[in-house]
């Protein structure tokens, strides 16, 4: 019996081509396994063979999406595999979306099964879990032989089409769907089990947890607003022209700083977009329509509002993890809060 | 209060002469019960079919399940404030035709509710396929409105049951089981070192077909109180309501409360099983807040340790669900919530309508919203020109061979919101 | 109080204190929505208890006559629910049947009603503000 057909998908980095300045590179198609590959393939013992690897850089897949996904799926598709893998991208923003959304797009097209591997923190989990299976790996590539493992297990199993369990039971990332069972206890029985241990201080496991509750308790409204200093802070990527501290378009590693000490208004000659999300169009005409510095500056000058602070921060929302946008905030506030700022506007897009 | 139930067991029942019980099969006479039920004029006539377990037969559409039970010693009779007089009940013995029971059924609405399947996939997710049940079609006289309707199919059901009853009344149970719910203080005083356990169970109160009666009251009308067990288990909370089928309590799951039961198999021995608060599930905002104020001031009152609630209903009972298990657990007290889940076909929408951190322990009846398949049965009793539109059927969704998609929604007693089923979901 | 309503039996029932949505269930709930971000409050929960979104073309909503400053818990409440009827899917209803589900729709909604003649000592005696906090 001949062994499964497998095309691996990695990035310019796993791919032994370059760091984040090979990340422009459009998808090339390799023979045979590479980098991360060799690991999976071992994996396999035998069952499974890495045909071809199709290495791409995380922004040029991120930046031509649509083009990417059609390029690539044409290579795949030519190497006739029984599935595809992709990754496993740990915690790489970018290379986690492009590896759930090309895992994704192959599933739909060619109806081949796929797995990829991602730290559930991943942008591309949230994003492509209930599509496809996402093994849970740890934060880094230190991770590597355990989620090569993994990914493998899954892989084979469903090459031989046998039944996929719970997450809890495969490693992959929960795909928020609830499925039926019967249980050996009736629901009261398990109740009453489930209030002993928890009167015992027993550990218990709920057999429904309550979704995320990101609730951020309102401060109370400004005093006064017309004496009020009011900063502008955004998620939609406004940059000086020129995006000169290179914010990505998606997956921010940073945010920016930028000095607005007699700037009346954002003109298309001196600021842009950075924002890989949305059509940059109207925001790149008009940054205004982002950041509202102009109408915030006509409020200031007939004393609406105290005043504007001097500097206006800025990141890229797109596909950027809440943990980052979380650390970002956390750094710029305490200058903020330094500064005396009683209020700021958030734009997001 | 103390109450001995004693079971007489019934795996048959047949139709006869002469109502009684003989071995364990039970003969009912048509003409016997007729005369019984039709003492009630809005119904023009009424007619009998009996399902066994095993049977290739469907019950639709389903509006309550009652069982046989008769009071032969201690204060009152079966449904008390209904159709005995108002008394308390649940102590003294009450005798229990155990394995049978009488199902109504009777189009009020048009969308009417609930599925028995005694063989086949679908007997897996109903308890009223391992029941034999004497199936009643009412048949109200021309003119008479649905509220008017449902009332009567309610009232003859009982009737029925306390009919059936009556015929283990001389009878020698062949087990008994005694439930003794002492005096509060009493039970702090014998089980001083064991947690005490309350149940919290609620009750949909909401309208046409919604709603649910406590010693003959409405329950809309209530504010939340305290109950013992076996008055429950005498008959003093009836089922008004069975819409969807898959979750609410008909009358059967009243008289035999699965948690109730779990709760006295571990009294005395981990846990002191001391309270149980009934409140309601009022569409009224205001009301939703004063019902889940006052259980949860009952519960704070009486000091409980740990409390379990059940809920009956989707959608605007979450609301309620939540009010009660936040409000509970901020006085301290430790609680475990018992829903089911509408989470869409393929599972993946949201559960409930509405959540609260302090919901972390949670037990499932299942998704309601799953759809199986349920094959052609040899024999309908009622009609199943309606399954289309129960909640959970759809349009065109028989088949050519007679098999029928239906969700679990449409199954009577499916994701049973107090347990009372195996199914679950993760 | 007004009842928002796309239920004829209702309108029927209580004349001008009906606002009579011609449309969907859902409509039923926008309305509602936006008449709560003008400061009107949500009487009765906006879900059905048991008849599911998708069921039902029939929904009926009581919130006050008088505007005072907005309640977010309501609006929240209210989003969450609309949110539950779009996620749930769409079927197609049964039209015979759509006068059961309008006498079921009153039925619940005349609950609401009864609650709130109930609590009318309160509210002459209260002014402004919330009928409740959550």
């Amino acid at each position: 019996m001949s062994a499964f057909r497998i095309v691996h998908y990695i990035n310019q980095f796993f791919g032994q081509i370059g760091g984040e300045e090979m990340a422009h590179i459009p998808p090339e198609y390799r023979e045979g396994k590479v980098g991360p590959g060799l690991a999976l393939e071992a994996n396999f013992k035998g069952e499974a063979v890495i045909v071809g690897t199709v290495v791409c850089g995380d922004s040029y897949f991120n930046e031509n999406m649509d083009e990417a996904k059609e390029t690539i799926l044409a290579m795949v598709e030519k190497a006739k595999p029984d599935l595809f893998i992709a990754g496993p991208a740990f915690n790489a923003g970018r290379y986690g979306v492009a590896c759930g959304a090309m895992a994704a797009y192959v599933k739909e097209k060619l109806n081949i099964p796929v797995v990829t591997g991602m730290y559930i923190e991943n942008p591309g989990a949230d994003m492509y879990k209930t599509d496809i299976y996402i093994i849970s790996t740890r934060n880094s590539a230190a991770g590597m032989r355990d989620a090569a493992k993994k990914m493998a297990a899954l892989a084979l199993k469903m090459l031989k089409n046998e039944k996929i369990g719970a997450s809890s039971e495969e490693d992959y990332i929960p795909q928020g769907k609830r499925v039926n069972l019967f249980e050996k206890l009736r629901g009261s029985e398990r109740a009453v089990n489930m209030l002993l241990q928890k009167l015992q201080d027993k550990p218990f496991t709920t057999e429904y947890p309550m979704p995320d509750f990101d609730r951020v308790p309102p401060n109370p409204p400004v005093a006064d607003i017309s004496r009020a200093k009011i900063a502008l802070v955004t998620s939609g990527g406004i940059v000086p022209k020129g995006n000169p501290d290179h914010i990505e378009s998606s997956n921010a590693s940073k945010y920016g700083r930028y000095d607005i000490h007699g700037v009346m208004n954002l003109t298309s000659d001196k600021y842009e977009t950075a924002h890989g999300g949305y059509d940059p169009s109207y925001a790149n005409a008009d940054a205004d329509r982002v950041v509202p510095l102009d109408v915030l500056r006509d409020f200031e000058m007939e004393g609406k509002i105290g005043s504007i602070y001097e500097y206006f921060f800025s990141t890229v929302g797109n596909g950027t993890a809440v943990k980052s946008a979380k650390a970002y905030a956390e750094d710029f506030s305490k200058e903020l809060i330094k500064e005396n700022v009683q209020a700021v506007i958030l734009t997001s897009t | 209060m103390k109450l001995e139930l004693g079971y007489i067991p019934i795996t048959d029942i047949e139709f006869a002469e002469r109502s009684y019980v003989e071995g364990s099969t039970l003969y009912v006479s048509k003409e016997e019960l007729s005369d019984v039920l039709l003492q009630d004029e809005n119904i023009s006539s009424v007619s009998f079919a009996i399902a066994l377990p095993g049977d290739k037969t469907r019950i639709t559409p389903v509006k309550d399940v009652i069982e046989p039970r008769v009071k032969v010693e201690g204060k009152g009779g079966m449904f008390p404030g209904v159709l005995s007089k108002v008394d308390i009940v649940g102590s003294g013995r009450t005798h229990v035709l155990k394995g049978a029971a009488v199902v109504t059924t009777g189009k009020i609405v048009g969308f009417q509710e609930g599925i028995i399947d005694m063989s086949g996939p679908g007997a897996e997710y109903t308890p009223f396929s391992k029941t034999c049940n004497l199936v009643l079609v009412i048949t109200p006289k021309e003119g008479v409105v649905q509220h008017e309707h449902e009332h009567t199919v309610r009232m003859a059901g009982l009737r029925a049951a306390a009919y059936l009853g009556e015929l283990a009344r001389e009878l020698e149970p062949e087990t008994i089981e005694t439930y003794e719910f002492l005096p509060l203080l009493e039970s702090i005083e014998r089980y001083p070192d064991l947690p005490r356990v309350g149940y919290v169970k609620m009750l949909q109160s909401q309208g046409l077909l919604h709603d649910t009666y406590v010693y003959g009251v409405d329950a809309k009308r209530t504010l939340p109180t305290l109950i013992s067990p076996t008055e429950v288990m005498d008959g003093a909370i009836i089922s008004g309501n069975c819409v969807s089928a898959c979750d609410k309590n008909p009358t059967y799951v009243h008289q035999n409360n699965p948690i109730v039961h779990d709760l006295f198999k571990r009294h005395g021995k981990d846990l002191n099983f001391c309270a149980m608060i009934i409140t309601n599930e009022n569409v009224y905002l205001a009301d939703k807040i004063r019902s889940s104020d006052r259980t949860a001031e009952i519960c704070g009152y009486l000091k409980l340790d740990g409390v379990i609630i059940s809920e009956e209903g989707f959608g605007n009972p979450d609301t309620d669900l939540m009010m009660n298990c936040r409000k509970i657990s901020d006085k301290g007290i430790k609680t475990v919530v018992i829903t089911d889940e509408y989470a869409g076909r393929d599972g993946s929408s949201q559960s409930l309508a509405d959540a609260d951190p302090s919901c972390d322990a949670l037990v499932t009846g299942g998704n309601a919203n799953e759809v199986i398949t349920l094959p052609k049965m040899d024999k309908v009793i009622g009609t199943e020109a309606y399954v289309g539109i129960i909640a959970g059927g759809w349009d065109k969704n028989k088949a050519e061979d007679g098999t029928i998609q239906v969700e679990l929604q449409a199954i009577t007693g499916a994701t049973s919101e107090v347990g009372f089923g195996y199914l679950s979901a993760r | 109080m007004l009842i928002v309503s796309n239920n004829p039996m209702v309108e029927a029932a209580f004349g001008d204190s009906c606002v009579f949505i011609d449309g969907r269930a859902l409509d039923v709930l926008i309305y509602v929505r936006d008449m709560l971000h003008k400061g009107h409050k949500l009487l009765s929960h906006p879900l059905a208890g048991s008849v599911k979104p998708y069921e039902s073309p029939i929904r009926s909503v009581c919130v006050s006559k008088d505007k005072g400053a907005y309640d977010m818990q309501s609006i929240l409440l209210m989003e969450n629910a609309i949110d539950r009827y779009k996620t749930l899917s769409q079927r197609n209803f049964i039209e015979n049947h759509n006068e059961d589900f309008q006498l079921i729709d009153l039925s619940l909604i005349q609950s609401a009603v009864e609650s709130r003649f109930q609590d009318r000592d309160y509210l002459t005696t209260q002014s402004g503000g919330a009928m409740y906090e959550t």
